[in-house]
């Protein structure tokens, strides 16, 4: 079923999260407190790639196109900017001063991490007290002025903290939550708005979905759940956005699973959605070639990545250790030790110096 | 429920809240939690169980996720204050599931 982009999709949280669908050889990511590390899936083996500047990662986004993270550090009040061309961290701000404390939420580099958008939070260190507030704003941080050039309002809605996903050609920027709001990504005037609180179709309930990960710039996928009509099942759903034609895609693929994450193949033919529990799907025939219950217990892990060839699955994010799963029986493999407890969750090192991207 | 009748304020609210369905509105529009996939949605001191009431959903080992306590799942209540007093309480647990004896108490 394709969809304008317009017409409904009621979504719970939506979380920015390490995509599948790649083929980079190596995944960087982050252990306690500062260190970076590179993981590289055919030796299975981590090596330390450098440091942070202020400490202990609590946020990071990826640009699209695999080159630029922005990690917020220093007790949520530094960013840094990381650049997969050099393999360090090349730049570094904070707005704090002396009497007010800006600790951001999130930040999410533009296409070519000239800005950095931030969630902030504000507190005023008062002579008795602390006054904390949270700007119903997007703030945008021009890297070359060293300033916040531009407050995007939000409408008011104090816990209204969307993630950030730019059209590939950078003319748009799309603030996504409960709503999909696209501004214009140099004036910031709202271009369009999808109403987000509508169900997909007359009597099937809200989707529901927990995370969008974006497996190449533009195009994202998430996991939803819903509720058929006639026999009131719960049914779960990918959805997939593309968003320079503005266009949605969705199809129920099965009995609901307990599935946040999804992880495309290379090769775009396999879909796996987890971890609570973990499903294989044919994403050509749309049907559930693989279904394992009770694939992760506990706190399940943030981060789910298929190897460059496609037999592998990586997951990890929580706790210390990458786990390696056979990609067609969802069997585990190995275990690898990341040497500290993940503060950055992998993400594949999708930047080809000179590649063009 | 025909032989209950409410006497006060709150239990009329209820009775009417029910009547109107505001039951079967709350279970059609409940968001869900917005927490990450696996962590409790309860905690009270001593007690720790999942959005189910057990515990097969809670980490294990408990250690696993400590750090996600500020960071993914941001439960400032259920660390010490890593942002103001106790930025070091961690300094020596690099992987909070081994080295969790390394741990600073912290003391209000």
């Amino acid at each position: 079923m394709i969809r304008p982009f317009f017409l409904a999709l009621g979504m719970g949280a939506l979380l920015a999260a390490p995509a599948g669908g790649q083929d980079a050889d190596r995944f960087l990511a982050g252990i306690w407190p500062d260190e970076l590390i590179a993981f590289d899936q055919e030796t299975l083996t981590f090596e330390k790639v450098g440091n942070l500047r202020h400490g202990a990662a609590t946020n990071n986004r990826w640009t699209a196109d695999g080159r630029y993270l922005a990690i917020v550090t220093g007790r949520m009040e530094s960013v840094e900017v990381f650049d997969a061309d050099q393999m360090a961290v090349v730049d570094d701000f904070r707005l704090s001063t002396v009497g007010r404390r800006v600790r951001f939420m999130s930040a999410t580099p533009g296409p070519d991490a000239r800005r950095i958008y931030l969630v902030p939070v504000v507190v005023d260190l008062e002579p008795d007290r602390f006054l904390h507030r949270t700007p119903s704003e997007i703030w945008v941080f021009d890297r070359e002025r060293r300033e916040v050039t531009h407050e995007i309002p939000l409408g008011g809605a104090d816990d209204w903290r969307p993630n950030i996903h730019f059209s590939p050609d950078g003319a748009s920027v799309f603030l996504v939550n409960d709503h999909i709001v696209e501004l214009d990504a140099e004036t910031f005037e709202e271009k369009d708005r999808i109403a987000l609180d509508r169900p997909l179709a007359p009597g099937y309930g809200g989707v529901r979905g927990h995370a969008l990960d974006e497996v190449e710039p533009g195009r994202l996928f998430g996991v939803y759940r819903t509720v058929e009509p006639r026999q009131g099942m719960e049914l779960f759903g990918l959805l997939e956005i593309r968003l320079p034609e503005k266009t949605f895609h969705h199809y129920e693929v099965g009995p609901q699973m307990r599935l946040a994450r999804f992880a495309l193949s290379p090769d775009g033919k396999r879909g796996y959605a987890g971890l609570n529990d973990a499903a294989v799907i044919d994403m050509e025939s749309r049907q559930v070639i693989l279904r394992k219950k009770g694939f992760e217990r506990g706190r399940t892990n943030i981060s789910m990545i298929v190897s460059a060839d496609g037999k592998r699955l990586f997951v990890s994010g929580v706790g210390d250790t990458m786990y390696v799963y056979d990609a067609d029986t969802l069997e585990p493999e190995t275990e690898v030790f990341a040497g500290g407890d993940f503060m950055i969750p992998p993400a594949p090192i999708r930047y080809r110096a000179g590649a063009g991207n | 429920m025909k032989h209950l009748a409410p006497k006060n304020l709150k239990a009329r609210f209820a009775t009417e809240w029910l009547e109107g369905g505001g039951a079967a509105r709350a279970t059609a529009d409940d968001p869900g939690p917005h927490y990450p996939s696996g962590c409790t949605t309860i905690f009270s001191p001593g007690w720790e169980v999942d959005a189910t009431g057990g515990t097969a959903a809670l980490c294990q080992p408990m250690e696993r996720d400590l750090y996600d306590c500020y960071k993914t799942c941001y439960w400032p209540a259920q660390v010490p204050d890593y942002l103001n007093n106790s930025p070091d309480w961690h300094k020596n647990c690099a992987s909070a599931t081994q080295d969790w004896r390394e741990i600073d108490l912290i003391f209000p």
